[in-house]
């Protein structure tokens, strides 16, 4: 020891460098970091659920995007690569793992943030979960993460465990908007909006049950009833010029609605050549509004000045007919980015003008909705009079001229439709189409009544340049690649093929 | 007498008469006694060798070169001596001298640089420097010279082809664009790969400052090192050699040490460059260049191309191609493209510069003058350098620039380019026998103007490449270039080195400094822009400040006369504090030089983030007859990043050094100069991100704008750093009296504990992965240098300058996972190119089947170089170099992207035969290749090797004394990336979009060139005085 510490001062050497560690805090805290021991203050618990609500409308819009473009509702006319696969039908579990995981993730979220409220709860007197708002917005808001769920997904997991049935998730949205209620009774006033939108949410979810498992157009019914009957009290009644909706909420800022991102923002996406265009270009209905920003030039005359369906001309036709370009409308001049071709430079640009702003928000539910739910409980009951009755009731709300007859028979869903067609199923399929579009609710609509566009689209012919073979479009969204990789539980589950 | 006890008693004797050597005006001190005088210089350019050592065999007598190249003997007795010349790094010279009584005898040095510098001393993370003879492991290390003849643009091109297992990928073609640095390649799936960096004992910033996706494209602070001020670098490769470096060295170490001054009085050089940067042709020029993809299905698939090839014919057999460089080199003019009736004929762009091209010319100027010089106890070198280097594309502007219809772009837009400023202040102190202190200071200020390009819908190639199907209104694509892209970067590098040696084998060493960068980024769509009318900022505003406190002490001495100990011991606090707040704007009101805030769409972020370590270690050398050395020694680390359960990471290494050709046994030939026999095995780490460990929620703006928390991280407790083990196995040796020298090393690494983000399956309810020490990889290669002096005269030397190294890399597991993003595959070397392959290849009249399958290896698997250089009269020297990078695959994402549009002309044969006769007669990959709709990104993975001249220069000392009042004087001519030679499809098999930005899971992951510029060529004519 004499040694080392006289003739080479290691020793002190190195006390001294460990005295100079020791002072050095190694536990670095870095701003801006919230960690979980920090989420101690009631205070704090309305941002922890509007935190879930984030979760929730990160994961909308981007599922009823994928969903306008499976239903039609618009097309790719841009340069992202799925632009036109989505179009073909080809939708595979490659493509719907954004939406599984970010639906997953809201409920998640809702999850947490309801077990760390009662956490708080339980370590401040002064702060009560039972009768907390902040308790039924969690609630509600994980109910409709699975309403979400049940209506796109054809398999159910939860829990990296085996596949369930999609009414799972009706199940789990009916007892978690239950819950949401007694929380928003115990809540007051404060809670009332939430109650509204969870009524209005067992109505959708009853619908589910109704079609995919032991539930009845009875129950949904009598749900859309109270749903309706809730929101008369949180304002105008349903009927009048202010219905009521109940949203996913956007901002220019922060969370932007991708629909306009990518419609204004961009012009990667359009209404050109859509069943939109097919069924109302010719329609004024308020419902279905877009823009038309540019037209083909058509130099050789070969869509005949609009009596030929570009479906007919060959692919050579076609180039022709890109390569004499499109021609701005000038109608969008100055709005957004004033694209008046789609990316891909081939085809005019339709912009829609649902979601015109950034922070356009998208209904989860709406008093329309519960009319149009008990409008197909009407119709799936023969009773076509009532039906008619809850549908002109949404047309005289939006400015619409009432129809004027009773369809007599169901009929048979004609594809694309005709718009005079006065059949029941005709008449609702249309408007469901119309009062939802884009709002991402249509995949289910045409699962449920087996709608010919699933059937491969061969009457579609080639709606979109490129558009050369169509496959059966899915019905709905499969269980992702992902899960079927990490979730052991999944090895020969049929939700995994 | 050890070389560095005789530095040590030098210094103390003979530095009094540097100062009067520098005026040549010493006297003899006695009557019976005399001087020598003389210089000491660099055979190859008979440039002055500051430093080296003179001293008299058999005596005490001995002294310092000074910054001149001249040495001074005082009070030498009479009489007739051997006088000895040495120089670390070159080879010893003796010459007789007769010493009369008052006289003054003259005597005359050139060295030659040494093929096996056993004497020469590195720098190993001890305090002290040791002897390459005691080292166990590789390092190569570049000197002035290395750096005088390469043609470099800035710092990071001095180790391209120059160092063996060194891989520097250049990115964006663009003044300033910085370069991806891979040491043995990679071992880590999930964090850097990228070495760090020492300038002059201090760590600097590794990674990038700031990323501007808007350019595709970003600087280094490597490159914010002025070249003319570096002496000399060092890399040290691997694990085995990185231990004393501690967590985050795994993938190597650069050092870099700046010059220094030397006693004399002032020595001033001005360098000054005239250059120009030229894009070559972009894509082939004619039919025969387009030869079918090598597709790895050839090699590894042969049952699916039965007939060897690769099923990619492009049906270009006739008429000319593409002699517009893809409508880059020539947007105006042309007609070999009227022969494909999918397209528009080809007219000028509207866009279309009126010369006719999106390129030009890019001139570059810089000017360099630096001084060196002291006193007895002080040094210094100062020097500062200003250039302006001007990038490629052809702004068109009201200077004739442009057509009537484009824009003035120059009037409002800054040109492409980087001017910068440097200025470096090293001073030495030797106040008291036994301390030196030494203060580096660098300052750099770089402004780059970068261009919109890349994967971006407003860059310039994309909408070129795109034809009237790109996002330009009406194919004005001009209107891309209405965009301001600009970097300001600051970069300040400081440091303080403390040596105390209170005896000649006890010595100190502290270090303390800072660097510190700041980054000023503002990407500015003005008013009027085609993109968005009302105009779009965004204001990124970035720093990054890391500090070093780096103490290590050494203590030699001999147990016996044949037995020495070296022990070393010490520790190192880092700390990365960086912070950075952004600023988007959009919708401004009017035109005019608008700030974040004059418009309506504001939105702001803020991040600040403190990353701290701290470590120590010991270190014992054990010498035997100065010819086996055996090192063992340990570091203990902590990192404010690892799990609050983990303790202190324990690195271990030991090594070996045995120069068995001085061994009386070992045979005695004409031919072996000498032999070193090494190995080492040590371990190194890698520490987790800032906030792995723990589980946070982050902040967001919900619903209307208001406050929302979400959970952004789940955390480990338990996390700490990955482990990579190396074992290294090599051999140096030095033939035929040094013609021919040669070095070979083996390594294998592996790596343990190594982390994997861990995604949970989606239903377990977040996408967040989290980060577990899990996986294993190993990595392997070996390094291959060869030098040889083919001639050597009294007038010319001919060296020829050969590397070869390979790198296996292989992930070994993932814990549960098949996969870690695509990129990242158990089983396959780490980072490859996965995507969908075709099945159905050589079938005819059938779609494609695709199968996502790995494609190829994404990092070259064997790197070469060879460079020759020869020396007429030490005067002329002409120096080449070749790199080569061969084994990897690269995604030629611009061709798939630009052939969805039809406007890839290497595809027009098949979509014209498409167009006439359907897919009857095309083969499943030549669709999944050219046609528009089944075109898939896989067709695209192509073999990416390549061989590049990446350095030619012709320099001439002009004869002395045809300047007045100088001391010596050059001239040079210089050239970067002459010519390439490759087969792959793309523009450029360096050109990669977003591939410096880090490690995996950073975006390095996109292998591909998306619309990228490819480097340019440049030239550069020198002319550097010594006065």
């Amino acid at each position: 020891m004499s040694y080392w510490t006289k003739k080479t001062g290691v020793l002190p050497a190195m006390a001294a460098f460990a005295v100079i560690l020791s002072g050095c805090d190694l536990e670095v805290l870095n701003p801006g970091a919230i960690q979980d021991a920090d989420l101690t203050d009631p205070a704090l618990m309305p941002v922890l659920v509007a935190g879930v609500s984030a979760e929730y409308n990160d994961f909308q819009d981007d599922i009823a995007f994928d969903v306008a473009i499976l239903s039609d509702d618009m097309a790719g006319t841009g340069s992202y690569s799925t632009t036109q696969l989505f179009r073909q039908g080809f939708f595979d579990f490659d493509d719907s793992e954004g939406n599984w995981a970010q639906t997953h993730e809201a409920n998640w979220a809702a999850d947490q943030a309801i077990q760390r409220l009662q956490e708080v709860a339980d370590a401040n007197d002064d702060f009560d979960y039972l009768t907390s708002p902040d308790a039924a917005r969690a609630w509600m808001l994980k109910g409709f993460a699975n309403v979400r769920l049940g209506e796109n997904f054809c398999h159910a997991v939860y829990g990296v465990s085996s596949s369930t049935p999609r009414t799972a998730a009706f199940d789990t949205a009916i007892a978690a908007f239950n819950e949401a209620l007694t929380r928003a009774a115990a809540a007051g006033s404060a809670a009332d909006a939430y109650a509204v939108a969870a009524r209005a949410g067992i109505a959708q979810a009853q619908v589910g049950l109704a079609v995919y498992g032991s539930g009845s157009w009875a129950t949904a019914d009598a749900a859309a009833q109270a749903a309706i009957a809730g929101g008369a009290t949180l304002g105008p009644a349903v009927g009048t010029d202010d219905d009521w909706f109940d949203f996913a909420l956007y901002n220019a800022t922060a969370d932007v609605n991708i629909f306009w991102s990518e419609t204004w923002g961009r012009a990667e996406f359009g209404v050109f050549r859509t069943l939109a265009q097919a069924m109302y270009d010719n329609d004024a209905d308020p419902r279905v509004a877009y823009k038309k920003c540019g037209e083909w030039n058509d130099p050789t005359n070969l869509l005949g000045g609009g009596t030929v369906d570009p479906r007919t001309l060959t692919a050579a036709q076609l180039v022709t007919l890109i390569d004499g370009g499109v021609t701005a409308t000038g109608d969008c001049t100055g709005e957004g980015s004033g694209a008046h071709q789609g990316a891909d430079g081939e085809h005019a640009h339709y912009k829609q003008t649902v979601w015109d702003d950034r922070g356009s928000d998208i209904p989860r539910a709406s008093g329309e909705e519960m009319l149009l739910i008990r409008a197909e409980a009407a119709m799936n009951a023969g009773q076509f009079g009532t039906m008619m009755g809850f549908i002109n009731q949404i047309r005289t709300n939006r400015g619409l001229a009432a129809y004027t007859f009773t369809p007599t028979v169901l009929g048979t869903l004609d594809y694309p439709h005709d718009l005079t067609s006065q059949e029941a199923i005709d008449v609702l399929d249309r408007e469901r189409y119309a009062t939802l579009w884009m709002q991402g609710r249509r995949l289910y609509d045409m699962d449920r009544w087996d709608h010919p566009f699933l059937a491969g689209g061969a009457a579609t012919g080639n709606w979109v340049v490129g558009g050369t073979s169509f496959a059966p479009r899915p019905r709905c969204q499969p269980v992702p690649r992902t899960e079927c990789l990490l979730n052991a539980n999944l090895a020969g589950d049929p939700a995994c093929p | 007498m050890t070389q560095q006890t005789f530095v040590t008693r030098v210094a103390k004797v003979g530095a009094l008469a540097l100062a009067f050597a520098a005026f040549g005006v010493a006297e003899a001190a006695a009557q019976n006694t005399g001087t020598v005088t003389g210089q000491v210089r660099n055979a190859e350019n008979l440039g002055p060798l500051a430093g080296a050592q003179v001293f008299i065999e058999g005596t005490q007598i001995g002294n310092l070169v000074n910054n001149v190249g001249r040495f001074l003997l005082l009070n030498v007795p009479a009489g007739t001596y051997t006088i000895n010349a040495t120089m670390i790094g070159f080879s010893t010279a003796s010459q007789e001298v007769t010493v009369t009584a008052g006289g003054t005898a003259t005597v005359d040095f050139v060295l030659r640089e040494q093929a096996l510098a056993l004497e020469g001393v590195v720098v190993t993370g001890t305090a002290g420097q040791a002897r390459r003879r005691e080292v166990g492991n590789s390092i190569e290390a570049l000197g002035t010279r290395d750096i005088e003849v390469a043609a470099v643009t800035q710092a990071s091109d001095i180790l391209q082809g120059r160092a063996a297992g060194v891989q520097i990928n250049g990115t964006e073609g663009s003044p300033g664009a910085g370069a991806e640095i891979r040491i043995r390649g990679n071992s880590s799936v999930s964090q850097s790969n990228r070495p760090l960096i020492y300038v002059d004992g201090i760590r600097i910033e590794n990674n990038q400052v700031g990323l501007s996706d808007e350019a595709a494209a970003t600087a280094m602070p490597l490159d914010g090192i002025n070249p003319n001020d570096i002496d000399r670098i060092e890399i040290v490769k691997g694990p085995a050699a990185t231990t004393l470096y501690g967590t985050e060295a795994a993938g190597g170490v650069i050092q870099i040490f700046t010059k220094r001054g030397a006693a004399g009085g002032a020595a001033w050089t001005l360098a000054v460059d005239g250059g120009a940067s030229q894009m070559p042709h972009q894509g082939p020029k004619s039919t025969s260049d387009v030869e079918p993809m090598i597709s790895r299905f050839i090699k590894d698939r042969p049952d699916l191309y039965p007939s060897g090839d690769s099923g990619v014919d492009y049906l270009l057999a006739d008429g000319p191609l593409n002699e517009n460089g893809l409508r880059l080199n020539d947007c105006s003019s042309g007609d070999p493209l009227t022969g494909y009736p999918e397209l528009t004929p080809y007219d000028a762009e509207p866009g279309c510069p009126e010369s006719g091209s999106w390129f030009k010319t890019g001139y570059m100027q810089r000017y360099n003058l630096s001084v060196r010089g002291g006193s007895e106890n002080s040094t210094y070198f100062i020097s500062g350098r200003w250039a302006d280097e001007r990038g490629t594309i052809n702004q068109p502007g009201a200077d004739g620039g442009f057509t009537g219809d484009a824009r003035d772009i120059q009037a409002d837009v800054d040109p492409q380019g980087q001017k910068s400023y440097n200025l470096r202040a090293n001073v030495q102190f030797q106040p008291l026998d036994g301390l030196d202190i030494s203060l580096n200071n660098m300052y750099t200020k770089r402004s780059i103007a970068w261009i919109p390009n890349g994967n971006n819908a407003s860059g310039l190639y994309l909408n070129v490449l795109r034809g009237d199907l790109g996002y330009t209104p009406s194919n004005q694509d001009d209107e891309v270039l209405f965009n301001n892209v600009n970097s300001e970067l600051s970069q300040w590098v400081t440091s303080l080195s403390v040596g105390w040696s209170p005896t000649a084998n006890f010595s100190h060493r502290l270090n303390f400094g800072m660097d510190y960068t700041y980054l000023d980024y503002v990407d500015f769509k003005p008013y009027g822009n085609y993109e968005n009318p009302l105009g779009t900022r965004q204001a990124d505003n970035e720093s990054d400040r890391n500090m070093t406190f780096d103490y290590n002490g050494s203590w030699r001495t001999d147990f016996t006369p044949s037995i020495s100990s070296s022990f070393s011991w010490g520790g190192q606090v880092y700390e990365e504090y960086s912070w950075s707040v952004e600023g988007d704007d959009a919708d401004f009101a009017g035109p005019g030089a608008q700030l974040i805030g004059d418009g309506t769409l504001q939105d702001s972020d803020e991040d600040r983030l403190t990353i701290r370590s701290g470590g120590f270690f010991l270190q014992e050398q054990v010498g035997l007859n100065d010819r086996l050395f055996i090192t063992g020694g340990v570091r203990w680390d902590g990192f404010s990043t690892f799990g609050s359960g983990f303790g202190l990471a324990a690195y271990p290494k030991i090594s070996a050094a045995y120069t068995i050709s001085d061994e009386n046994f070992f045979p005695q030939t004409n031919f072996i100069d000498a032999l070193k026999l090494r190995g080492a095995y040590g371990k190194s780490g890698r520490a987790p991100g800032a906030f792995d460990a723990v589980k946070v929620y982050e902040a967001t703006q919900a619903d209307e704008s208001v406050p929302g928390l979400i959970i952004d991280n789940l955390g480990n407790a338990d996390l700490g750093p990955e482990i990579s083990t190396e074992l290294e196995i090599g051999f140096e040796t030095s033939l035929f009296d040094g013609r021919v020298s040669a070095d070979f090393t083996y390594y294998t690494q592996s790596t343990t504990d190594a982390l994997v983000e861990v995604q949970e399956a989606p239903s377990f309810g977040t996408e967040e992965g989290t980060l577990r020490n899990i996986g294993e990889t190993e990595n392997k290669g070996t390094e291959t240098i060869l030098n040889i002096v083919a001639m050597r005269t009294d007038n010319i030397e001919w060296s020829f300058n050969t590397s070869y190294s390979t790198n296996r890399s292989k992930v070994l597991s993932l814990g549960p996972l098949e996969s870690a993003g695509f990129e990242i595959r158990t089983g396959y070397a780490i980072g490859v190119e996965y995507d969908n392959g075709v099945m159905n290849p050589s079938e005819v009249g059938v779609l494609p089947e695709f199968e996502p399958q790995v494609l190829g290896v994404a990092f070259p698997q064997r790197l070469f170089a060879l460079g020759t250089r020869f020396t007429w009269n030490q005067s002329l020297t002409f120096d080449v170099l070749a790199e080569g990078q061969t084994g990897h695959f690269r995604t030629a994402g611009i061709g798939w992207a630009t052939t969805r549009r039809g406007t890839w002309p290497m595809c027009y044969g098949i979509q014209n035969e498409f167009l006439a006769n359907g897919i009857t007669n095309l083969t499943a990959m030549q669709l999944a290749t050219c046609h528009r709709q089944y075109s898939s990104w896989g067709a695209w993975t192509d073999q990416a090797d390549f061989i590049k001249l990446r350095s030619a220069s012709i320099s001439y000392r002009l004869p002395e004394n045809l300047i007045p009042a100088t001391r010596s004087a050059s001239v040079s001519l210089q050239a970067k990336n002459l010519f390439t030679w490759t087969k792959y499809q793309g523009l450029d098999p360096e050109a990669t979009d977003r591939g410096n930005t880090g490690g995996f899971g950073q975006g390095s992951e996109y292998f591909s060139e998306y619309y990228n510029a490819a480097p340019p060529r440049v030239f550069i004519l020198n002319f550097t005085v010594n006065f």
